[in-house]
């Protein structure tokens, strides 16, 4: 069975429902399922680029107009140049910077919660990613991730888990119901 | 038509672009229907029930959705696979979605909507109240299993593009603050806001379907999104005014004046800036297209009225 027969996807999209549920209900009781917002980040990287001029910028460049339409890089590349703002003049770093604490975080959250639900569209998914720089550095990363782990982090990540099978069990009990029922229930 | 700036342009349609986009329209249509009927009927029957005016328009945003979709891949090197094509479909769904949270229920629906959908993005929990809601999360929950959603250009144009429709609301639930601004500060306030809505979708759109995105290229799609709001809301002038909104159009004296101007810079910029391939041709011939439909509609419109609820092609 693969994740786009729509039985499976039906019940896919009934997981993620009821994972929103748990929390709804207070059954689950970590803050953070997956954080998109990554303004702070974003903000604080070293070249800005505005979609609107299309030019690159230094992040403290003086010349980024006022509600710029940015997005927060970091790091650019020889083949950017072309789109450096000609005040302050960015330039590409040698070798590009470590990812940081709360980045690998962010990708271990992120990771573990769509495996469960979604785990046949990563291959496909991956197939694209792997073209990308971040793909390619992706194994180096894992790798990094998982020996950077601290007692919290683990501890975290056995909650989720703990937390998935709750849903798995929720899902069981809805699936009885369906059969019982003869009937499709929308929760 | 009238004359134009657009015809004095260096690109022009080929002839046989039309029956292409019109072939793809038809194709889409369909599929788009195939990929959502099944959805609603799971989780927002009430949506496509017969007398509803609302899923038609639904399907038809999401077919442009799609077009657009398949022109951007191919202007960044990619094939518009079956993949893409869902994508393509989930997106257009949720966009339509989450602007009816923000226009159809009222001012209070929509500030609380605002919460909810900026603490999704902060904590991944959206509180699921209605049917309507249950639909959105499931879709958004499908596209976001497509693709990375933690890659940095896919989080911040999904920030952005909510920033640019919280600012969006506010300027229509806060009228009196725009209209006291000097004319040409809320010019460029609204001229703002439009671009970016626009601006921050496309290229939102474009990092689910394709695997990273070229500055040269992100700065060309955040133009053409641009050139589809200015379009959008030149269409829509007479229907944003009977609702009470502002927008950047509808505080011209000459909106298609202005408009033809616009179009014509953004056509040149675009044509120079995209790659020469057969998803630039796409993109310029559906943007021409949109530009003489929605000039149409503004003059219908103009002559016997109409809603944001009519359907255009």
């Amino acid at each position: 069975m693969s994740t786009n027969d729509p039985a499976v996807r039906k019940l896919l999209d009934a997981a993620a429902i009821a994972l929103q549920g748990l929390r709804q209900d207070r059954r689950l009781r970590w803050d953070t399922l997956v954080r998109i917002d990554n303004t702070a980040e974003a903000a604080a990287a070293p070249y800005q680029f505005d979609a609107a001029q299309g030019l690159v910028h230094r992040r403290t460049c003086r010349a980024i107009p006022a509600g710029a339409a940015l997005y927060g890089l970091a790091h650019i590349t020889r083949d950017d140049l072309n789109r450096a703002c000609k005040r302050c003049k960015p330039l590409p770093d040698q070798q590009p910077p470590p990812t940081d604490t709360t980045e690998r975080a962010d990708l271990l959250f992120g990771l573990v919660s769509v495996i469960d639900q979604f785990a046949g569209v990563l291959k496909e998914r991956g197939k694209d990613y792997q073209k990308t720089n971040e793909g390619q550095q992706l194994g180096a990363q894992l790798d990094a991730v998982y020996r950077t782990l601290d007692r919290r982090q683990k501890e975290v990540l056995d909650t989720v888990l703990m937390a998935l099978d709750q849903v798995v069990e929720r899902l069981r009990t809805m699936d009885s119901a369906l059969k019982r029922n003869g009937t499709e229930r929308n929760d | 038509m009238r004359a134009s700036r657009l015809s004095g342009l260096a690109w022009q349609p080929d002839p046989t672009l039309a029956t292409r986009i019109d072939a793809l329209a038809r194709s889409y249509r369909h599929a788009v229907r195939a990929g959502l009927d099944p959805l609603v009927t799971d989780w927002h029957p009430g949506l496509g029930a017969a007398s509803s005016a609302e899923y038609p328009k639904m399907l038809e945003l999401t077919t442009k959705m799609t077009l657009v979709a398949h022109a951007c891949t191919e202007i960044a090197g990619e094939t518009f696979d079956a993949r893409r094509q869902r994508i393509a479909i989930l997106f257009g769904c949720c966009c339509f979605l989450a602007d009816s949270f923000l226009d159809d229920f009222g001012a209070a629906a929509t500030g609380e909507y605002l919460r909810r959908f900026a603490t999704l993005l902060h904590s991944g929990w959206f509180e699921l109240r209605t049917e309507r809601e249950r639909l959105f999360y499931v879709v958004l929950a499908r596209l976001f299993a497509e693709r990375n959603v933690l890659d940095p250009v896919v989080r911040q144009s999904i920030v952005r593009l909510h920033a640019a429709q919280e600012r969006d609301v506010m300027l229509r639930l806060e009228p009196d603050r725009v209209q006291r601004l000097p004319p040409a500060r809320r010019r460029a306030l609204l001229k703002r806001t439009a671009r970016d809505r626009s601006g921050h979708a496309i290229i939102a759109l474009t990092s689910f379907l394709v695997p990273s995105i070229p500055l040269d290229l992100l700065g060309a799609l955040f133009a053409a999104g641009a050139l589809i709001m200015f379009i959008d809301d030149h269409g829509d002038c007479f229907a944003d005014l009977q609702d009470g909104r502002l927008t950047y159009m509808n505080q011209l004296r000459q909106p298609e004046r202005a408009l033809d101007r616009i179009a014509s810079a953004h056509f040149l910029r675009l044509h120079a800036l995209l790659p020469e391939n057969s998803g630039r041709d796409l993109l310029l011939g559906f943007l021409y297209r949109y530009y003489v439909t929605r000039i149409e509609k503004h003059r219908l419109q103009r002559r016997r009225g109409g809603t944001a609820w009519d359907v255009y092609e």
